[in-house]
């Protein structure tokens, strides 16, 4: 009997527990979907008035600064100073700076709710305030994750040597996507080439392959030197093909005699690393230097993946000679056929991947 | 006062094109889809259309295309403002009847001159 009665008590209990949780769980959605709804109320009140400001700056001093109001205008001018340039971009930033909010910003970003400090950080890298570079860099190393993210995106805008420093700095947080590094950096051009040149030096060889493919887009030609000196001294492949596809991006011819030499020496040995020698051969196409067509065309002969390589690198070289080269190798072999038809090489490769010619 | 349809989807480009183009004395319109945006042309016969590319329900492209294959339509000049900044893509752009291009992040200043001369230049 004792036992029935704590069975049912149980139970009771248990059905209790269950509908309170329903309950709440109902309310936190509807508590939720109602702010969400104030926001968007907010916003759409908000949204002529700043457009109001940026059209005639004496609207602006009718812009709310705090409360809910507050919040949607820097949103939305948040929101909106990415998609600008030119002087409607200035006029946007330059309300924010008069009403305040930059300082309020700077105070944010050591704000002990985190919410605020991702807000903070995403304002002043939209505005492009160059002084909260410091600030910013520190919140790199933040005890939450997303504000780490905020921190690299806000740098990756305001694009300083002392922001790639930090944002080189978090390639090695695993926190922080990878990616997310890749594209501030990206975003940050020019300085973000002189803070990558230090770090081609870096301990990391996963780094050192990220930041060799970074300094290849960006175009740093500064490079050029360390990436050979990687591209021959380096022992895992995959910095040998990041070394060697930054030199291609790069473009200088005086590179080429080097991926020659490597990619005849790698020809030439009976067990062929065939990212190394396609990274040379795509490498050398990049680079468009006519002394490479003898290797280039010899490599036609060899496995699938180089020939295709090998074709698609000789296909633009040059009008006459190159494409003469690709005619001669072409035994009805489907890649070479390929890319005289002016057909798209990349998805055979993929589709034929595991076919290798001897 | 020109006619000018925005057809655009992002809320904040959308008005800001509308303040900026009202604020120059023309009378704006705007819709937010591309199959939406065909049937404004349609029925407002615009001086002017700006045109995100990318749209749901029909791309701005394609309504470009379909506005030059339209003899009532092929008429209207069409100003494509976009994201996509590669050369290709402009190129595409252009090859499906646009008049200009002007790629995000932009000057809404710089896209109220494109609007007046090619405004001006189609009323010659």
């Amino acid at each position: 009997m004792t036992v029935e009665r704590a069975i049912v008590a149980m139970s009771v209990v248990l059905g209790a527990l269950l509908v309170v949780c329903v309950v709440v769980g109902v309310a936190a959605r509807l508590v939720r979907r109602l702010r969400e709804r104030r926001r968007i109320r907010s916003t759409e009140r908000i949204r002529p008035l700043v457009m109001a400001s940026m059209a005639d700056p004496q609207h602006a001093d009718a812009l709310p600064t705090t409360g809910r109001d507050g919040r949607a205008m820097r949103a939305l001018v948040v929101a909106l100073l990415p998609k600008l340039r030119g002087a409607d971009r200035n006029e946007l930033a330059s309300i924010l700076r008069r009403g305040g909010q930059f300082e309020r910003a700077h105070r944010d970003l050591r704000s002990r709710s985190s919410h605020r400090r991702i807000a903070a950080a995403d304002l002043l890298g939209a505005a492009g305030d160059t002084s909260a570079d410091a600030a910013l860099a520190d919140l790199t190393r933040d005890s939450r994750s997303d504000v780490r993210v905020a921190a690299v995106r806000a740098l990756g805008r305001l694009g300083t040597t002392h922001g790639a420093q930090a944002v080189i700095g978090a390639l090695s947080d695993e926190r922080v996507p990878a990616n997310t590094c890749t594209m501030a950096l990206l975003r940050m051009g020019r300085p973000a080439g002189d803070a990558l040149l230090e770090a081609l030096a870096g301990p990391s060889g996963s780094e050192r392959c990220i930041v060799a493919d970074l300094l290849g887009v960006l175009g740093t030609h500064e490079a050029r030197q360390m990436l050979e000196d990687m591209f021959v001294a380096a022992s895992d492949p995959n910095e040998r093909r990041s070394a060697a596809m930054a030199l291609g991006r790069l473009g200088d011819p005086l590179s080429a005699p080097l991926l020659i030499e490597v990619l005849e020496g790698e020809l030439a040995r009976a067990a062929v690393d065939h990212d190394v020698a396609i990274a040379c051969v795509e490498a050398l196409g990049l680079i468009g230097d006519r002394r490479a067509i003898p290797i280039l065309t010899q490599t036609l002969a060899r496995s699938h993946r180089l020939s295709f390589a090998a074709a698609e690198a000789l296909a633009p070289m040059g009008p006459r000679r190159s494409r003469r080269s690709i005619r001669e190798r072409d035994d009805g072999f489907t890649p070479v056929t390929a890319i005289l038809s002016g057909r798209s090489s990349r998805q055979p490769v993929a589709e034929h991947e595991p076919r290798v010619r001897a | 006062v020109s006619t000018i349809l925005v057809i655009e989807d992002d809320t904040d480009i959308r008005a800001l094109v509308e303040a900026k183009l009202t604020q120059s004395g023309h009378d704006v319109h705007t819709e937010n889809d591309g199959e939406a945006g065909l049937a404004a042309v349609r029925s407002l016969a615009p001086d002017l259309v700006i045109l995100d590319w990318m749209l749901p329900r029909l791309t701005g492209l394609e309504v470009c295309v379909a506005m030059r294959a339209d003899d009532d339509l092929t008429h209207i000049p069409v100003i494509l403002l976009t994201a996509r900044a590669q050369e290709a893509d402009l190129e595409r752009g252009f090859a499906a009847g646009a008049d200009d291009y002007l790629t995000k992040p932009f000057s809404p200043r710089e896209l109220a001159t494109r609007v007046a001369v090619l405004l001006d230049r189609t009323s010659r």
